[in-house]
C-alpha cells in the first residue's frame, strides 16, 4: 500500500509509516509532544490506555474500538430477504469486524419460523478458500484469534444457549488452517457473556423479544453503540425505531455506506467520528480573531 | 507495481525491512522480526522487521517539518493531493485485495469492496473538504479552522496479527500487561 502511494509523489514527510507494536510505537506517538493527535482503531483497552497516556500532552483523539451490534427483525419483515441481510451483517469480514451485527433480536411470535429460515439460508454461508469469490466466511486470523472464537462457542453452550448451526471445532477439511465453524446460538438471553462481550468471530446470538420497546431495550443493553440495523417492511416504523437506538449508525434493511456519513461510535465503541465532513473536523481546531 | 519498498522475496517468504519516513523507504532502526503467518494454513509467509521509539522519533520530525509548510496550503492544493492519491491507489486495487486474501484470509467477496471504498475515501474527502466552508465571519469577527498539527493514525493490526493492538503498558501495577487479541 505504502509503495503505490509513494506514487502520488506527496511532499516529504506528509505521509510517514512505521510498522510495529503498539506499546513501543503507538506508546511513543501517544506520549511524544510533537504529536497533536491519535485516531486509534482497535480494542476498548487500547483505546483506553492512548485516552489516559495522552492526557499527559493534552492529546486530540479518536478512537473507533469495538461493537457487539444489534439487528432488530421487526414482525412485518420479510424473512426470504431479512435472514439473508442479518447474517450477512453478522459474519461481515468472517465476523471479524467491528460493525458485525451479533446480536439478532426476532419477534416471540416469528421465532420458530426465524430459526427454520436461519438453518435454511446458513447453507449459502460457505466456510473455505477466502480467494475463491464464492466463500462467505475465511479462516480467523490467527491461531490466539481461534482459539478465543472456541472459548466463546463454549462459554454459550455452557451459559445454556441452543447451537442452532456450527459449533466447536473445525468445519470438516478445513483442519489445518484458523477456520472455525460459523456458529448460530438460539435461546440467547442478553445479559449473558456471548451477547455482551465482543467475540471478533462468526458467532450470532439470536434473542427473542415481545414488544417492540422491549427489542429496542434490548438493542440499547449494551457496553457498545457503534452499529445497529433495523429490518422491516413498513419504512416509518423501521425509521421511528432506528431513531431510538444509541448508535454511530443504524443501517435500515441491509448492510450499506455512504462514505459522507459519519461512522463512530456510541458509549464503549469510542469518541469522535470519521469520514467525510464529521471526519475532517476531527482534524481541525477553531480559531477566531476578533478585532476592536 | 513499484519496487521502491525493497520487499525481497526468497524460497516464498517476503521479507520487509524499511519504513516509510520523510518521502523515502529507509532500514528500520528496530531489530524485532514478526512472522506474518497465512491463516489458511499457518505457514511463514513473511518477515517484517519492526519499528523502535527511535524510527518512531525520526517519522515524527518528518512530519514536523512537513506540517511547517503544508500546514498553511490551501484548500486547492490539499484537493490535489488528494486526487493524486487516490489516482496512485487506483492502480493497485488488484495487488491490495490480494494482500488481504493472503495476508488475514479476508474472503475476496469482503475483500474488494472494502479495498475500493478505502480508495473511494480519497476523493470522498476531497468532495467533503470542497463542501466545508473554512471561514465564517460576523461582524467584527473572523473564525477559521485550522489543521491540528502532526497527527499519529493507528490502524487495526489485522494483517500481522498483533501489531498496534498487541499490548499497551498500564501505569499500575507494573506487572498487568493487556492481552489482546486484534479486537475491532
Amino acid at each position: 500500500m505504502v509503495e503505490s502511494l509513494h506514487e502520488a509523489n506527496l511532499p516529504k514527510g506528509l505521509l510517514n509509516v512505521v510498522t510495529g507494536l503498539g506499546n513501543i510505537v503507538g506508546a511513543e506517538l501517544t506520549r511524544n509532544p510533537d504529536v497533536a493527535k491519535i485516531s486509534f482503531t482497535g480494542s476498548v483497552g487500547v483505546g483506553e490506555g492512548i485516552m489516559r497516556d495522552g492526557a499527559a500532552t493534552m492529546k486530540r483523539v479518536t478512537l473507533e474500538l469495538g461493537g457487539k451490534s444489534p439487528t432488530i427483525l421487526l414482525d412485518d419483515a420479510v424473512l426470504d430477504k431479512a435472514i439473508p441481510a442479518a447474517l450477512v451483517l453478522a459474519f461481515m469480514n468472517s465476523g471479524q469486524a467491528c460493525a458485525a451485527g451479533t446480536r439478532l433480536l426476532v419477534p416471540k411470535s416469528r421465532l420458530d419460523e426465524v430459526k427454520r429460515g436461519i438453518r435454511t439460508a446458513m447453507r449459502a454461508f460457505t466456510v473455505g478458500d477466502p480467494a475463491d469469490p464464492k466463500t462467505a466466511i475465511g479462516p480467523m486470523v490467527s491461531q490466539k484469534q481461534y482459539e478465543r472464537v472456541q472459548s466463546y462457542i463454549r462459554k454459550g453452550i455452557e451459559e445454556g444457549a441452543e447451537v442452532l448451526a456450527g459449533g466447536e471445532g473445525h468445519p470438516e477439511g478445513l483442519e489445518a488452517g484458523y477456520f472455525a465453524k460459523p456458529t448460530v446460538f438460539a435461546n440467547v438471553k442478553n445479559d449473558m457473556s456471548i451477547a455482551q462481550e465482543e467475540i471478533f468471530g462468526p458467532v450470532l446470538c439470536v434473542i427473542a423479544y415481545d414488544s417492540e420497546d422491549e427489542a429496542i431495550r434490548t438493542a440499547n443493553d449494551s457496553k457498545y453503540g457503534l452499529h445497529a440495523a433495523v429490518l422491516g417492511t413498513d419504512l416509518q416504523r423501521a425509521r421511528r425505531v432506528a431513531s431510538q437506538i444509541r448508535a454511530g449508525r443504524v443501517v435500515i434493511n441491509g448492510m450499506t455506506d455512504d462514505p459522507q456519513a459519519p461512522w463512530g461510535g456510541f458509549k464503549y465503541s469510542g469518541v469522535g467520528r470519521e469520514y467525510g465532513r464529521y471526519g475532517m473536523e476531527a482534524f481541525l481546531e477553531t480559531r477566531a480573531i476578533l478585532e476592536s | 507495481m513499484a519496487t521502491t519498498g525493497k520487499i525481497t522475496e526468497r524460497d516464498g517468504i517476503k521479507t520487509i525491512t524499511t519504513h516509510y519516513i520523510d518521502g523515502a523507504f529507509v532500514e528500520s532502526h528496530g531489530r524485532e522480526v514478526i512472522d506474518v503467518i497465512k491463516p489458511t494454513n499457518g505457514k511463514v509467509i513473511a518477515r517484517v522487521t519492526l519499528a523502535d521509539e527511535e524510527d518512531t522519533r525520526l517519522a515524527i520530525a518528518a512530519a514536523k517539518r512537513a506540517f511547517a509548510t503544508y500546514g498553511r496550503s490551501a484548500k486547492e492544493e490539499r484537493a490535489k493531493i488528494l486526487r493524486r492519491l487516490h489516482e496512485a491507489a487506483s492502480a493497485c486495487i488488484d495487488d491490495l485485495t490480494a494482500a488481504m486474501v493472503e495476508e488475514y484470509g479476508g474472503v475476496v467477496q469482503f475483500a474488494r469492496p472494502i479495498v475500493e471504498s478505502g480508495v473511494n475515501a480519497f476523493l470522498a474527502s476531497e468532495k467533503a473538504l470542497q463542501d466545508l466552508p473554512l471561514t465564517r465571519s460576523w461582524g467584527k469577527t473572523t473564525v477559521t479552522l485550522e489543521p491540528v498539527g502532526v497527527a499519529g493514525l493507528l490502524p487495526r493490526g489485522m494483517q500481522t496479527r498483533c501489531s498496534f493492538a498487541s499490548s499497551w503498558p498500564r501505569p499500575s501495577p507494573p506487572a498487568v500487561r493487556l492481552s489482546l487479541s486484534p479486537a475491532s
